[in-house]
């Protein structure tokens, strides 16, 4: 059995320190690993990134995180990530890792993910170089993360983006936003492995629960939508 | 004083995204009748605070009503399994 904490969208800057702090104090009696479904920061400034690594390291518990869109915002990315892996949290974009915890081993793969949308109205590679770029963009990450989760050799697996997977869990957002909340390849991609929960963020105004056609559960844990510190799953 | 209409609706959605003292993607914007509808959540009540503010600024006029709420970060009290 293994005890993972998730949460996405914390959008840290100097003004929100401490904000999670109290809520992370007891942790690790209630988690065995933290996953960050990206959006750590405003701006992705690495002066926020700092503050991701006060708020969200030294934890007593493993923490693993993919980027979001407003991580990429200020074109800062390789600092933002030097300073979360200095501090000790692990980046994960179209890879994977493997923890042996005491329950077992759980693997986690890892990307930001984009958009496109979702079956009978996304996008295609097609016309424009800028569209082509931009649904080209969705389908090699989409097929670099399948990779990253059917190499994974662990008791558990998780899929964890900042994109959402399925558009279940968009409900709430502007059925028109929906191809920049998220795309169907990314569920392609956590189907073609044996992945037990997907987690991700990106949507504020969606719901928690949803499912992928091949049945992975799917939770979105942006933190507006959770509206608690952390979410918890128990996986036996 | 600046008119209430969809382009000034779709103006203050930019801003809100764009403006690098704000950088909100998850504050809607509606409209009823002429006042302007600002939900979501925000983590603090200053953040809530400026954006209201900055509206109010830019868009001298409009009447705005803030349904901005402060997002809650106590500890779970539950534990979903996933089996």
């Amino acid at each position: 059995m293994i005890r993972v904490a998730a949460v996405g969208d914390v959008h840290m800057d100097a003004d929100v320190l401490g904000r999670y702090r109290p809520a992370l104090e007891h942790l690790p009696s209630k988690a065995d690993v933290l996953l960050l479904a990206g959006d750590l920061t405003r701006h992705g400034t690495t002066e926020e990134a700092e503050c991701v690594a006060r708020e969200f390291a030294d934890l007593g518990v493993p923490v693993i995180t993919v980027l979001g869109n407003h991580d990429y915002h200020s074109d800062q990315v390789e600092g933002v990530v030097k300073v979360l892996k200095n501090a000790g949290i692990q980046v994960l974009e179209c890879a994977g890792t493997v923890l042996e915890l005491p329950g077992g081993r759980l693997g986690v793969a890892g990307t930001k993910g984009f958009g496109g949308g979702f079956a009978g109205r996304c996008a295609s590679e097609f016309g424009e170089p800028e569209m082509k770029a931009f649904v080209r963009h969705t389908r090699q990450t989409a097929e670099r993360f399948g990779q990253a989760l059917r190499s994974l050799e662990a008791d558990w697996v998780i899929a964890l983006t900042h994109y959402a997977p399925v558009p279940d869990t968009l409900l709430g957002e502007p059925p028109e936003i929906y191809p920049f909340l998220g795309s169907y390849q990314l569920g392609q991609a956590i189907d073609s492995a044996p992945t037990a929960l997907a987690i991700h963020g990106h949507a504020h105004c969606g719901t928690e629960r949803g499912t992928t056609p091949g049945g992975v559960r799917v939770r979105n844990v942006a933190q507006p939508v959770i509206r608690q510190a952390y979410s918890v799953f128990q996986l036996s | 004083m600046t008119r209430l209409d969809e382009y000034t609706e779709s103006q203050i959605q930019t801003m809100l995204t764009e403006d690098p003292s704000v950088a909100e993607q998850g504050i809607s914007v509606s409209r009823r009748e002429n006042t302007l509808i600002l939900s979501g959540e925000v983590l603090s009540a200053e953040r809530r605070e400026h954006i209201k503010q900055l509206v109010a600024s830019r868009f001298p006029g409009v009447n705005i009503r803030c349904e901005i709420a402060v997002s809650r970060t106590g500890e779970p009290e539950d534990v979903e399994e996933v089996s």
